[in-house]
Formats: structure tokens, C-alpha cells, sequence
């Protein structure tokens, strides 16, 4: 049923140069190794490394491991496939090759850099996962029995909500964070935006203090650098910046005024 | 003779479910059963906000008739099981009806941004195989939308102490525990073939672990990996379907497999043009003049086909799914008719989806999501350009056979041990895995709503369940369960080992292509029965070639390549499931289509296909069977319980044939009883 | 935590010490520390109309009641704590600016470089002339005569203490204006991009503005004419004595560093 000519070849070569490790505590294993595979019409970095896992040869004609990555939707929505494609920060599947290397430039792929190895591509994103606990990232609902509506809202407010529930947990904000590291603990422009999010909901507000506190702790708010990396590579065009200014206000005013308020 | 306690084992441990898949319908489990205080181990292939929900566009159904057009669930129900061709079974149906406006309600207060109205109600747009607006929707993400609400709720409950039955702390025990980045290998069965818990494997470390459960319950999604290149995530490839099917669970109507008339083609996936494109308005057109070389903006209206309009005047652009694809089939197949394409000078397989009559503001804020899939992904600009679409693969409205028990009503009983179990006792089955709420076709956005729908029946019903089993897992001699994992163990190497350096060894990757090739081909919109003996005569060739596999990767950790294996090995078994039933079933019937057998046969074929492992390579389909639930010995037969809507042809071309309930024109069958008001 | 130990959440509770002092280091540097910058600046400027007024006004600190509580109080102590903490954050971030070459990311590479060269560049400053005044090396009407020879020197006719003020100055300028902006980002007064964006440009100007008033004075001292002289010629009038006539008074050394009594 399908067009069974999409994949076919036209003799075009894309080239991958790919960084490499087979385990974390396997440093001398850290090596480039580069792979040409057959063009395929609208060909993204996973079509490319899907190609290398049925070829798994390199330029120099060594047979090697097929190179391990992450990955899950394919169209830009669930954030497995993050990595570092040409030493920027982005998902792999909507990194199209027509657009990275249109004359068959050297491709670079690598893991991102500011989360624990696991091998080749993978790296260890629970970290993120972790601190959207520490934040307090959900309504605490009484119960999933039936409780009638929620609470209602303007168009306008759903409108400025919907953006900042589209975080998809990949990395990016925090791989292009100069000051996410392993010296410092903090939580990383998504989590402030959640915090944001869930504190402008009606029900999420209740608890608008408790959601704040976490991020006037140790790695909290006060640790963004104001570089604003976040928002230019969040692929999802989340105001990650907006969120930032806003919990910083709600925090300083926390701060300022909260304990008068007792 | 139930155990003394639920919350601890004899031996003291605590008592836990397994939920294996973090999709929708695992994640409402897991929340069902955490609120019935029944702790949870939850084991996902990956981080439980990465699983192919997210990839559900469009909406989710519920009659919460907002729009004054007089939808009720009982008009839900029949244009479900209208849509679905009658093959599914009707109390489900309704309970899942029935149960919509909760859902939606209770989603909303989990902080899902649905779009509102301007009075600040939940808004509801149209979708396909109703005339009603039903479907409520976050933009054009609203499965990512569930499941990250859903997700969050888990999260609440993986920082909840367990409590004892006098209401004090277990230190150290935590409601849910998440094993994610792990592989359901197989269920662990005691002596008595009752499910105690699962083997899987951590695939950072390789390492190969069993786990106890009083129960298992699989939510592990659909299988279109099974056809290559679908709309479906890479990890759908119904691995863990395949693997307890192979361990006795029967599987049901697996050659129901939808075909979604929208998806953009592309290299490595297909992806999904959500129904909501049309239900907003989207029109699908061809030139009339099939060489018309022209810029679509410059044809005019009146050169156009409007191919779905003229077909169906009744419910245009949004005929159920089914339908849709086999029109776009047949306009570019048989007549040749897809869009001209200079370039290659001849008719590509492809089709106008046209949404730029649409104002941009209105667009960006209903649809945004997909139109930059397809702004990202096909690089034209779908604001001012029409796409250019093709059906694919994107459903299995087939998978596990599970049980329901219907109350008085003819709904689903709440919190009988029944309702979700597979014939395997102690195994459960929701959401894509399962083949319960869809029957032949399933109308778009009732997807979201079945999987958590099922959630919601499952966690009291497994809850239930181990209530009533007389011996915890927990209690269980260790080595039933060394003996399951060992198993696995042994299997996992011979993967690494087999063909390791043997002349002709297969690699996995290209023999999946060839069969993804092969069933996208043969098994999708159209099926002939000649075709599909090859087809099973490639897939015995297959299986051989399997055998002759060498892992590319003989690494101990994240190996993939072992993992591919695997799921490949598991892949031609449902393969064969799908193609065979597609064989025997000599009718059409929803996404069925056999242009042989043109028409709906009830009188030989309104019935479940249900299927058994017999060993490598062989299918046996049965009539019936008898299985023991909680004690309880069912007896089980193909039979379609249709006592709330009476089966009748299947048109679109009129509006509202849908439903007897909305025109009035039909009447209302016997079994049903009046709708209860909302 | 309930809500109810929430309210109780003391202003100084010990999860709260990493914010209270970022929050302190961000406030440090806007006052006194900044503050206290602009006011050194606007003194130093007196310089231009020759020593009289500048020593009247360098007299004039001099004999402010308790001196020393505000010279450690108000400024010294802040100024080690901001150097000193800023220190730490420079040394925590993982710089990316040659991947990420955005303006913003640029500002924040630049903010912990510009804050390092302003903590030696101030260092070097308190050592070479407060340091002295407090252990009696050099009295307060020495400082004029020695800013000018000191400021003047010239290695290979090149006034390379005076350039060395220039980029001081130059640092902690920029250190000061970014700095603004940053603090009424964090502060939460510029929320939306659009006041970010506006608070940038008013820095921005300012940050040029308190720039040339002290680089004006850095290049007086080290060429004898300020930048409006040079373009608008010198102009007479006031009796003070001037750098010029310190200059021609003492022999010129040829290539000396900071002069030492």
C-alpha cells in the first residue's frame, strides 16, 4: 500500500561522524567513528542511524557494534531522541539532513553532555525527572472519582497555559543551562516553568507557597545565570524565560513579604 | 479463603501489583490501584512520559452535550458500536460511554489545558463517524496533554509511604516503585499456570530480574512496528502481547488493524495528519484533471474533487477511518488519481488535506500542534499550502482477549474480577494491548478514552482480584521464580550467541524491513486471500530466517541489538496472528476489507476471532474456551454480545445513520434501555 | 511540608540560605557596592578642574563621622562579599558561549569575566591608594600628584597604567550596568521580555554614561587633557593646579610602575 519508493536510494551519501563510549566507566572506549549511509528522501539523524544499525560499518570499512540511541515518536513530541547535532542541542528525528548538511557536509552526533553516560547516545535523564518531585509538578487532586467539573477558565488563560504544559522533559534547556552542572543542583528552566504552570491553575494555586519554597532552596530560582540559552533551543518555543521572571517575582515577594503575612 | 492480609505478605513483604507500561491506560491503573492502597511496582521499555500516548492528537471522546445538540452517551455508545461494525462487544461499550464525561471532568481538575469557551466550559470539537461535537482537546496534543496529567499523579503517589492496615508507615515502601528503561520478557506462572509475576530486563545494565506480583497487568500498546513504517512510536512493536500470548493468553481479532487516511510519508515513520484537521474543517481533494500540473492554490473549486464529500454526503471529510482510507486507496490506486507530480510525471500516492480556506489565528490555536509536525517534518508551510497525505497503518483495534462481567444494566459490573482479565489468571490486559472497546474500526478519539477508561475498570478489578487469591505471590517458593528467570536468561544469551560468525547469518534490521515491507503491502487496506497465502508462506520463510540471526552487538550494555532480536522473534508471531485471521475471515467488515467478499457476513461472521499459540509457527483458532478467574471457572464463546444496539448495514452517505438515537428514524433496540440523564 | 509549617518558614531558615545569599550578592552589587562606584566615579571627576576642588572633596570624605564603621561597613564588607561569592558562581558555570552565541548568553559570559578583571582591577585600586592612605604611606593630598605620575607612565610611550583604568573601569562598568539589568530580572521588576528588552537599553545607555565620566577622569590623569578638551580645545580659568603642572614640575621617569615614596 505505501510508497515503497521512499526507500530506495538516489547514490547520495550522508555522512555521520558519531562520539562513542561503551560504558561510563569505560572512558578509553570514548572514540569518533564516522559512517556513510544511502540518502533517503526527506531523511532525518534516526533514518540515517537506522541505516547504520543495517550497515553497521564505518568509513574505514570496520565492522562495529550498531551505535545505541534513544528514541521513541519520531515526530518531535516525546523527547527521547535528544543529542548534541553539530554542537547543538536538539531531538535527532526533526533534525532533517536536507537542512544540517544539504552538500553532504560531515554530520556530528553526540550525547548530551550534562547528564550521566549510559553508552554511545543514552545518556541518563533522571536527574529531570527527580527534581519535577522536588518542585511539586502536579494538582493535588482528592481523587479520581467523580467530583463533577474543574474549575473553569477564560479562553485566554488556557491559551497561555497550553504553551507551558508542552514540555516534553528532553534536555535541551538544561544541556545549553551554563549553570546546570554537576557543581551546582539546579533544577533547570523546565522545572521553573513548571512551577509556573501549575501555579496558575485555579486548583494548582492552593498551593502556589509550598510549590515556591522548593525553588527558594538549594538549586532553586536564584540559580538561573540569565543566559537564556533555554528558550532559544527549546523546541517547543516554551517561554521558558517569562517563567523564570515569574516565579523570581513570586519568590522575591515570598521572600520580602511572606513572613509579614504569617 | 482469602489471604489474611492485602497490604503484607505471610513472610511480611509487601504485598504488590504489577503494571507493566506506562502509557495511559498503565498510568490510570496504577492510580486505581494506588487508591485502592494497592502498592505497585510499574515497569515501562521507557520513561513512562515518553510512551506512544503522547502521539494521540486529536481529542478525547465524552458526551457532555455542551453545545445544546441533544449527544448523549447512549448516542456514544451506538455510533461506537456502529463504527466499530458491531464486532465489539456492547457493555464495555456503554460503560465506557457512560463513564466519558467523568473522565474528561476528571482530567480537567487534574490540569489538563483543554480549549475553552468563551464562558470558560471545557470546548468540543467534531471527529469522525458522529455528527455531534464530542471530542475535547488540549490544541493538537491532547494525548502528550493525558498522559503528562496522568504522569503527574503517579509521580504524587512514587513519593506516598505504604500504610499498613492500622494506618502506619511501612519505612522504605513506596506506593508506586518505576522500573523504567526495562523489557517485559514474560509473566512468571506457579504450578497452577496463575500469573505471580513477570521477568524483565534493565536495558541500561542488561541485567535479568523477575518480579513478584499478586497480579500483572499489561498495558504495553499496540503493534504496528509489525508493518515497518506506521504512525505508531518505534517501541510498539507488541512485544509483550506477542510473549504472553506464546504463554497461553489467547489474542482476539488481530487482523483488525486501522489504516488512518492522513499521515505524512517519510523515511523512517509515518506521521499521523490528526482526524481533528478535518474535524476542524479540513477537506481532502484531488484534481479533477489527474495530470493537472497547477499549484493546488490556483485550481479552482469547481476542478476540484472533493473525493470524501461527494462520496459520503452525509458525514463528508469525517466518515469513520476506515472508510476514508479506502476512498484515498481507491482514488490513487485504482484510478490513478493522486496529486501529479512533474518532477517524477506521474500520479503520486498521495492526496489534499486542505485547511488554508481556515483563518491562521483560528488554526494556531486548535491545531497547532500537527501543523508543525508538518511544517517541521514535509517543510512546506500547511497555513497557506494544502498537505499532501496518505493513509497508514496507526491502530490495533485487536489484541489480548480479556473478560467483562455485565451487570443488570448491561453495563460493566464495577469491581468484578472479570472485567479486564485475560484467560491467564492473574493476567490483566488494557488500553491498545487489549482488543476490547473498538470492534472492527475504531472511531477516532475514543482511543484516549478507552485506555483510560480501562484503567479505570482494571485497578478495582485486579484490586479485587487479590482479594480473592488464597496465597500471595510474595508466599510463593523463590524458586518458582528463579526457574522463570533463568529461562529467560538462557534465551537472552543464545541470542547473543546464535550465528556469531556463521556465513549467511541475517541481520535483524533488514529481515524487520522485509517484513514490515511485506505485511504494509499485503495486509493492510485491501486483503485477497491468494495474497495472503503468500504472505503466510513468507512468514514461515521468515520464521526460519530469524533462526539464522546473528546479534549485531555482542555488548553487556544498552544492547539493542539483542533487544531487536527479541522483539523481532515476538513480531513474527503476531505477524502470522494478523495475517491468518485476515485469511480466514471471508467478509469485510470495518477495517476488514476483502474485495471478494465485499459485504458484512453477521450470519457466519459476527464473531471474535480468538487465538491460540499452538507452538512456532502454527495459529489455532477456537470457538470457544473456559478459563478460571478468581476462582471462578467462565466459559467463554466467540459470540458478539450486541444486546444494546441491534446490528444493522453500515452507511455513511446519509447523516446521522450513525445513531438510531439521534435521528429517531431507526428504532431503538430492545436490550437498550432509556438513557439515564447526565 | 504542610502549609501550615510553611507559614512558619523563617526569613533565615537553613534551605533558604542558598537564595538569601544569591539574593544578598545580587543586591550587594547594585548597593553599596555599585552605588558607591558611581559616587567614587562622580568624585574622581573633580580631578578635571584641578586638585583644589578634588582634594576639597577627598578632604571632604575624610572627615565624615564615623569613616572607618563605613568604609568596612557599608563598603568594604559588602564589596568582599560580593567579590567573593561572585567568585564562586564564576567558577560553578560550564561556559558554552562558542556553542550558544546568543547576546544574552555573550552578557553572561562576559558578567563573570568583567566581575573577575573588576575584583583584581579593585584589588590592585585599594592597594595601591587606600591601602597606603590606611597605613600613612601616602597622605590624602598626595593622592592628585600621585594619580597623575602614576597614571601617566609610559612603557614604550604607551600610558599603560592609565589603559590598565581605562579597562578597569571598563570591566566594572559593564559588571555594574548588566548587573542592573540582571538584578530586575531576578528581583522579578522586569517580568515580560518586552521590559526585559527596555531594560536593557536604559542600562545600556547608562552603563556608556558612567563608563565615559570615569574613563574621562582615567585619561585626564594619564594625558593631561580630558576627552572635551581634546576635542574642544583646553579652555582657561580656574587657578587650580592641574595635572599639567604637576607633569612639568617633576622629571618625567621613563619607564617606572606605580610610583612608590
Amino acid at each position: 500500500m505505501a510508497n515503497s519508493d521512499t526507500t530506495k536510494g538516489t547514490g547520495r551519501l550522508v555522512h555521520l561522524r558519531v562520539k562513542r563510549q561503551d560504558s561510563p566507566d569505560l572512558p578509553e572506549t570514548r572514540r569518533w567513528e564516522e559512517f556513510k549511509v544511502p540518502y533517503l528522501p526527506q531523511m532525518n539523524i534516526i533514518s540515517a542511524l537506522q541505516q547504520v544499525q543495517k550497515e553497521p560499518r564505518t568509513v574505514d570499512g570496520k565492522d562495529v557494534a550498531p551505535v545505541v540511541w534513544e528514541s521513541s515518536c519520531l515526530e518531535e513530541v516525546c523527547g527521547a531522541c535528544t543529542m548534541v547535532i553539530n554542537g547543538r542541542v536538539r531531538q535527532a528525528c526533526s533534525a532533517l539532513v536536507d537542512q544540517i548538511a544539504p552538500n553532504g557536509e560531515v554530520i556530528q552526533v553526540e550525547p548530551m553532555t550534562k547528564f550521566p553516560l549510559v553508552r554511545d547516545l543514552i545518556v541518563d535523564r533522571e536527574r529531570m525527572f527527580q527534581d519535577m518531585k522536588k518542585v511539586k509538578a502536579w494538582i493535588d487532586i482528592d481523587g479520581t472519582h467523580e467530583l463533577g467539573p474543574g474549575p473553569r477558565e477564560s479562553p485566554e488563560a488556557q491559551q497561555e497555559r497550553y504553551p507551558l504544559s508542552r514540555c516534553m522533559t528532553c534536555g535541551c534547556c538544561v544541556e545549553a543551562c551554563p549553570q546546570y552542572n554537576d557543581s551546582t543542583q539546579f533544577v533547570g528552566p523546565f522545572a521553573l516553568n513548571l512551577v509556573r504552570l501549575f501555579n496558575m491553575h485555579p486548583s494548582g494555586a492552593l498551593h502556589k507557597n509550598a510549590r515556591l519554597e522548593t525553588v527558594m532552596g538549594e538549586g532553586g530560582v536564584q540559580d538561573c545565570g540569565k543566559s537564556q540559552n533555554c528558550v532559544e533551543v527549546c523546541p517547543k518555543e516554551i517561554p521558558l524565560v517569562d517563567s523564570i521572571a515569574q516565579v523570581s517575582r513570586d519568590a522575591t515577594k515570598r521572600l520580602l513579604f511572606g513572613w509579614l503575612l504569617k | 479463603m482469602a489471604a489474611k492480609s492485602t497490604i503484607r505478605s505471610e513472610g511480611g513483604k509487601v504485598r504488590r501489583v504489577i503494571v507493566v507500561g506506562g502509557g495511559l491506560a498503565g498510568l490510570m491503573t496504577v492510580i486505581k490501584l494506588c487508591e485502592a492502597k494497592v502498592p505497585v511496582d510499574l515497569i515501562s521499555l521507557v520513561p513512562v512520559k515518553r510512551s506512544h500516548s503522547v502521539c494521540a492528537q486529536g481529542g478525547i471522546n465524552a458526551s457532555v452535550n455542551t453545545k445544546g445538540e441533544g449527544d448523549s452517551p447512549q448516542i456514544h455508545l451506538e455510533e461506537t458500536a456502529y463504527g466499530g461494525d458491531f464486532l465489539a462487544n456492547q457493555p464495555p461499550v456503554k460503560g465506557m460511554a457512560e463513564a466519558a464525561p467523568g473522565i474528561v471532568f476528571m482530567l480537567d481538575r487534574m490540569g489538563v489545558p483543554f480549549n475553552r469557551t468563551p464562558e470558560g466550559l471545557l470546548d468540543f470539537r467534531r471527529f469522525g463517524g458522529t455528527l455531534f461535537h464530542r471530542t475535547a482537546f488540549a490544541g493538537a496534543t491532547t494525548g502528550q496533554q493525558l498522559l503528562y496529567a496522568l504522569d503527574e499523579q503517579v509521580r504524587r503517589y512514587e513519593i506516598a509511604d505504604v500504610v499498613d492496615e492500622h494506618g502506619v508507615s511501612i519505612p522504605g515502601e513506596k506506593m508506586v516503585r518505576k522500573f523504567e528503561f526495562w523489557d517485559f520478557l514474560q509473566t512468571v506462572l506457579d504450578d497452577n499456570g496463575t500469573c505471580v509475576g513477570c521477568v524483565a530486563q534493565d536495558l541500561k545494565t542488561m541485567q535479568i530480574k523477575y518480579f513478584q506480583g499478586d497480579a500483572v497487568v499489561l498495558a504495553t500498546g499496540g503493534c504496528g512496528i509489525i508493518f515497518g513504517r506506521s504512525t505508531m512510536s518505534v517501541i510498539c512493536t507488541g512485544t509483550a502481547a506477542s510473549s504472553v500470548y506464546q504463554q497461553g493468553a489467547v489474542y482476539a481479532n488481530g487482523e483488525f488493524i486501522q489504516v488512518h487516511p492522513t499521515a505524512i510519508p517519510g523515511a523512517d515513520k509515518l506521521r499521523l495528519i490528526s482526524e481533528s484537521a478535518r474535524g476542524e474543517g479540513g477537506r481532502v481533494w484531488v484534481p479533477k484533471d489527474a495530470k493537472d500540473q497547477r499549484n493546488p492554490k490556483e485550481i479552482p473549486e469547481k476542478e476540484r474533487d472533493y473525493i470524501l464529500e461527494r462520496m459520503y454526503p452525509g458525514y463528508g471529510n469525517l466518515v469513520p477511518r476506515d472508510i476514508a482510507s479506502r476512498a484515498i486507496f481507491k482514488t490513487c490506486f485504482h484510478e490513478k488519481r493522486g496529486v501529479f507530480n512533474p518532477k517524477t510525471g506521474r500520479n503520486e500516492n498521495e492526496v489534499y488535506l486542505d485547511l488554508t480556506h481556515k483563518d491562521e489565528k483560528f488554526l494556531r490555536s486548535k491545531l497547532a500542534g500537527i501543523l508543525e509536525i508538518y511544517e517541521k517534518f514535509a517543510g512546506t508551510d500547511p497555513y497557506h499550502n494544502p498537505m499532501k497525505v496518505f493513509p497508514a497503518v496507526h491502530y490495533s483495534m485487536g489484541g489480548l482477549w480479556v473478560d467483562f462481567e455485565k451487570d443488570a444494566r448491561g453495563s460493566l459490573k464495577t469491581g468484578s474480577p472479570r472485567n479486564h482479565a485475560t484467560n491467564i489468571p492473574g493476567l490483566y490486559a488494557v488500553g491498545e494491548a487489549e482488543y476490547q472497546y473498538h470492534g472492527a474500526n475504531r472511531l477516532g478519539a475514543n482511543s484516549l478514552l478507552s485506555c483510560i477508561y480501562a484503567g479505570m475498570v482494571a485497578g478495582p478489578s485486579v484490586a479485587s482480584y487479590q482479594k480473592s487469591i488464597a496465597k500471595s505471590a510474595f508466599d510463593l517458593p523463590k524458586s518458582t521464580f528463579e526457574k522463570a528467570e533463568k529461562r529467560c536468561q538462557e534465551d537472552y544469551e543464545r541470542i547473543l550467541k546464535q550465528n556469531q560468525g556463521a556465513s549467511g547469518a541475517e541481520n535483524p534490521y533488514k529481515l524487520h524491513q522485509e517484513l514490515g515491507d511485506m505485511m504494509l503491502r499485503d495486509v493492510t487496506i485491501e486483503r485477497d486471500n491468494a495474497t495472503l497465502e503468500g504472505v503466510l508462506t513468507k512468514i514461515s520463510e521468515l520464521d526460519e530466517r530469524v533462526k539464522k540471526v546473528a546479534c549485531p552487538d555482542g555488548s553487556q550494555r544498552a544492547n539493542q541489538g539483542a533487544q531487536f532480536v527479541r522483539h523481532l522473534e515476538n513480531m513474527l508471531v503476531l505477524a502470522r496472528v494478523i495475517a491468518q485471521g485476515a485469511k480466514n475471515r471471508d467478509e469485510s467488515r470495518g477495517a476488514h476489507y476483502k474485495p471478494a467478499f465485499p459485504k458484512r457476513n453477521d450470519a457466519d461472521w459476527m464473531r471474535t476471532t480468538l487465538a491460540k499459540h499452538e507452538q512456532k509457527g502454527a495459529v489455532k483458532y477456537v470457538r470457544e474456551f473456559d478459563y478460571t478467574c478468581a476462582g471462578q471457572s467462565v466459559h467463554v464463546t466467540d459470540a458478539v454480545d450486541a444486546s444494546l444496539v441491534a446490528p444493522r448495514e453500515r452507511k455513511y452517505e446519509q447523516a446521522g445513520a450513525a445513531s438510531a438515537a439521534a435521528t429517531g428514524k431507526i428504532q431503538q433496540p430492545a436490550a437498550s434501555e432509556q438513557q439515564k440523564s447526565v | 511540608m504542610s502549609e501550615a509549617a510553611l507559614a512558619d518558614q523563617s526569613l533565615f531558615a537553613q534551605n533558604r540560605r542558598a537564595f538569601l545569599l544569591r539574593k544578598l550578592h545580587s543586591l550587594t552589587g547594585v548597593a553599596p557596592v555599585g552605588a558607591f562606584m558611581v559616587f567614587h566615579l562622580w568624585t574622581n571627576a573633580k580631578a578635571l578642574q584641578g586638585q583644589e576642588p578634588f582634594d576639597k572633596a577627598v578632604a571632604e570624605i575624610t572627615h565624615t563621622p564615623y569613616l572607618a564603621i563605613a568604609e568596612w561597613g557599608l563598603i568594604l564588607l559588602p564589596l568582599l562579599f560580593h567579590a567573593g561569592y561572585g567568585v564562586k558562581l564564576a567558577l560553578d558555570a560550564k561556559y558554552n558561549v562558542s556553542k550558544y552565541k546568543t547576546t544574552r548568553n555573550w552578557a553572561f559570559t562576559l558578567q563573570r569575566v568583567t566581575g573577575l578583571l573588576a575584583f583584581a582591577f579593585i584589588a590592585f585600586h585599594l592597594y595601591e591608594y587606600w591601602g597606603k592612605k590606611l597605613t600613612g604611606k601616602l597622605a590624602p593630598e598626595q593622592f592628585y600628584p600621585a594619580l597623575c605620575q602614576n597614571m601617566s607612565a609610559t612603557v614604550k610611550g604607551i600610558p599603560v597604567v592609565g589603559l590598565l583604568y581605562v579597562l578597569g573601569i571598563a570591566a566594572s562598568v559593564f559588571h555594574f550596568a548588566n548587573g542592573l539589568w540582571g538584578f530586575c530580572f531576578s528581583w522579578g521588576v522586569t517580568v515580560s521580555r518586552r521590559s526585559q528588552q527596555m531594560a536593557a537599553a536604559v542600562f545600556g545607555v547608562l552603563g556608556v554614561a558612567i563608563f565615559l565620566l570615569g574613563a574621562n577622569t582615567a585619561i585626564y590623569f594619564a594625558t593631561g587633557s580630558s576627552v572635551q578638551d581634546m576635542i574642544f580645545g583646553k579652555k582657561g580659568g580656574s587657578d587650580a593646579r592641574t595635572c599639567v603642572d604637576i607633569l612639568q614640575q617633576t622629571q618625567k621617569p621613563a619607564s617606572v610602575g606605580p610610583v612608590i615614596d
